[in-house]
């Protein structure tokens, strides 16, 4: 983080020097300080550096202003919205997949559209400062409970009609049942995974370029014949197929809805790739002429992907996994071969792709940055994706939250979120489509379920009925 | 002349010292509720920040389960033992000093159907004698699954040696 910022700093300075502007402006000053000095005797350096600290002393009340705004306003928005957090009740809903599902991750995309109309934002000064709200994330689960895989959707309790409903309307074979929350298995921290024998393996997921560029997404996993249809999540059903009966794999996706306007900061570099290359053409004359060139099909292609992504709506997004298992069992290849694998499905070169962001995965050696303590250090982030894991924990959205939840060994400044459109979540989870319907993991419900005649004559009292209706 | 009266009149005749002096103890006033509500919220964030300490438990075994001094008298009974017919002796008290070892295991809570699996739930960083033990353990299987396996005074003192060391790094010696 420090030499990120130093490295930052070190090119804003690099960047102002630069300019010629400001070097005859320095140039300036210097030679006309340095007359000064020489030509009139009695100005002394001492004497200007009294003069500095002169200055402070009678202004420190508004220094210490300027630094003590921010940093109050930071700490404070930090306390407010732990305990804004702290106060949301949840459920968590279990998505019982039937037999046969013959409905396209599309079906999911609307799911979603529907999820992001949940939105909340602050809206007004009070809420921002006295209340702490935050945008309530969903978390969207993939876990492998000793090889048995469980699609979970965690959601605040109130919106849980909501997200049934939502559920209902696109796959009214699933079933959504509220579950108890399989997060109580899991060991409390480190050293209780230890004392169980367990080890521990961890990352998140972050974009391998800007989030402008969508990833791969169903649509060109999808065809009309059908053996020429996969469907990327039966590699997650299959890694996570895998996994032995005392361990536990666990993907966790957590969704924030956000702003419609998110392409906004985008344009500029979509400009940049609309703009057309000029190249000069010399004519008989010798005239020089700019000319466009015609952009290449790939381009084109890519501009059209970037324009299509921008046109749905968004979640600010964070995935993070974990991967428990006996010490005597554990290997790390297992978790950082398989299930980093299996995002790598949706990346592709011209466009975008997932990579494990390397600063939260739990392998540190003394080959990186910052070369010391590789294995307390280790120990810590372990620590960390646990905590993060088992509280579904978005990293802190101020300076200095991210500073107070840090530890020495740990700092807490690179779990980090970005933003995929409903076309992008609606690949990474779904329902898996028939094609996948043979792996023989997943938790399924062995019944269709089907509606009832229309018309059926409805018996009981008014109040009795209602029940039904809501 | 206009430009004199409606300009610059009012500004110089605007008491910019006293203004001066105002401004200043408004902001210190500013910083004083400033700094008080930093050290309010740094307490609460002090209270609502991830505690993400490692704790080192240590393997300590409870005092009620295992009594130190019975284990050191029976221990030291059995190595006496060993010494009373060689080599016969030694291959005895290798095996009772496996199902010592196991049993001090089991009353300090470690489960699982074989000693194997117990001794799998121990983690190599906190018992460092953990590696030789497994291996003492295989000899130890050995020993019992091959007739005529013969072992001489040099290896048997050895291995006795290693079972007590990993006795004492659980804390029962």
């Amino acid at each position: 983080m420090f030499s990120d910022l130093l490295k930052h700093i070190g090119d804003l300075i690099g960047e102002f020097f630069s300019k010629d502007e400001v070097f005859w402006l320095l140039f300036f000053v210097v030679m006309t300080g340095g007359i000064a000095i020489v030509a009139v005797p009695d100005i002394s350096l001492i004497q200007i550096i009294l003069d500095i600290i002169h200055f402070f002393l009678r202004t420190w009340w508004f220094w210490l202003f300027l630094i003590l705004f921010p940093l109050t306003q930071s700490l404070w928005l930090y306390f407010k919205q732990e305990e804004f957090k702290n106060g949301i009740k949840w459920i968590l809903l279990e998505l019982r997949i039937p037999r046969e599902t013959d409905k396209s991750p599309r079906a999911m995309e609307q799911v979603f559209v529907a999820f992001h109309t949940l939105r909340n934002v602050p809206g007004d000064w009070r809420e921002k400062y006295i209340d702490g709200e935050i945008t309530r994330p969903i978390s969207l689960e993939i876990v492998s409970l000793g090889g048995e895989i469980h699609f979970y959707i965690r959601t605040y309790a109130k919106q849980k009609n909501l997200v049934e409903a939502s559920m209902f309307a696109y796959y009214p074979d699933v079933e959504v049942v509220e579950v108890d929350d399989y997060i109580d298995r899991l060991p409390k921290d480190l050293q209780e995974t230890y004392e169980q024998g367990q080890n521990i393996w961890g990352t998140e997921m972050v974009l391998n370029k800007e989030e402008a560029y969508p990833i791969k997404s169903y649509a060109e996993f999808e065809d009309p014949e059908e053996t020429r249809q996969f469907d990327p999540i039966s590699t997650f059903l299959e890694v996570l197929g895998k996994v032995k009966k005392e361990e536990i794999a666990a993907i966790q996706m957590l969704i924030a809805p956000a702003d419609k306007a998110w392409s906004d900061e985008w344009d500029s570099l979509l400009e940049e790739l609309e703009k057309p290359k000029m190249i000069d053409v010399v004519s008989a004359e010798g005239d020089v002429r700019k000319v466009p060139v015609p952009k290449s099909p790939g381009k084109t292609d890519i501009i059209e992907k970037i324009e299509n992504n921008f046109s749905k709506p968004a979640f600010a997004t964070l995935i993070r996994f974990i991967y428990l298992s006996p010490q005597s069992s554990f290997s790390d290849t297992f978790a950082s071969r398989g299930l980093v694998g299996a995002f790598n499905q949706y990346g592709s070169l011209e466009i975008n792709s997932f990579r494990q962001n390397y600063n939260m995965s739990t392998r540190v050696d003394i080959w990186h940055w910052p070369h010391i303590f590789p294995k307390a250090r280790n120990e810590y982030r372990k620590q960390r994706i646990l905590f993060n894991y088992r509280k579904r924990e978005l990293p802190p959205e101020t300076w200095m939250g991210r500073f107070m939840s840090s530890h020495p060994f740990n700092l807490n400044f690179h779990s980090k979120r970005f933003i995929l459109n409903i076309e992008g979540l609606a690949s990474l989870f779904h329902p898996p489509i028939k094609m996948v319907l043979t792996a023989p993991h997943i938790k399924r419900l062995e019944s269709r379920k089907a509606g009832p005649p229309a018309g059926l004559p409805i018996f009981g009292e008014e109040e009795e009925i209602k029940k039904y209706m809501e | 002349m206009d430009f004199n009266n409606i300009f610059l009149k009012p500004l110089t005749n605007f008491d910019w010292r006293s203004f001066l002096v105002v401004t200043k103890y408004f902001i210190i006033l500013l910083d004083i509720v400033l700094i008080a509500a930093f050290f309010y919220s740094l307490k609460k964030s002090l209270e609502l920040k991830p505690n993400l300490r490692l704790i080192k438990r240590k393997l300590k075994p409870k005092e009620s389960l295992v009594d130190k001094i019975v284990t050191t008298k029976s221990w030291e009974a059995l190595i006496n033992k060993s010494e009373a017919n060689p080599p016969q002796s030694y291959v005895f008290a290798i095996i009772e000093a496996d199902k010592f070892v196991d049993d001090i295991l089991k009353k300090l809570g470690y489960e699982g159907e074989h000693m194997a699996d117990r001794l799998a739930r121990l983690n190599d960083s906190d018992v460092k004698s953990l590696p030789k033990l497994w291996r003492v353990h295989r000899v130890r299987n050995d020993l019992v699954h091959t007739p005529d396996f013969e072992i001489n005074a040099v290896d048997a003192k050895e291995i006795l040696e290693i079972y007590e060391k990993f006795l004492k790094e659980l804390g029962v010696l």
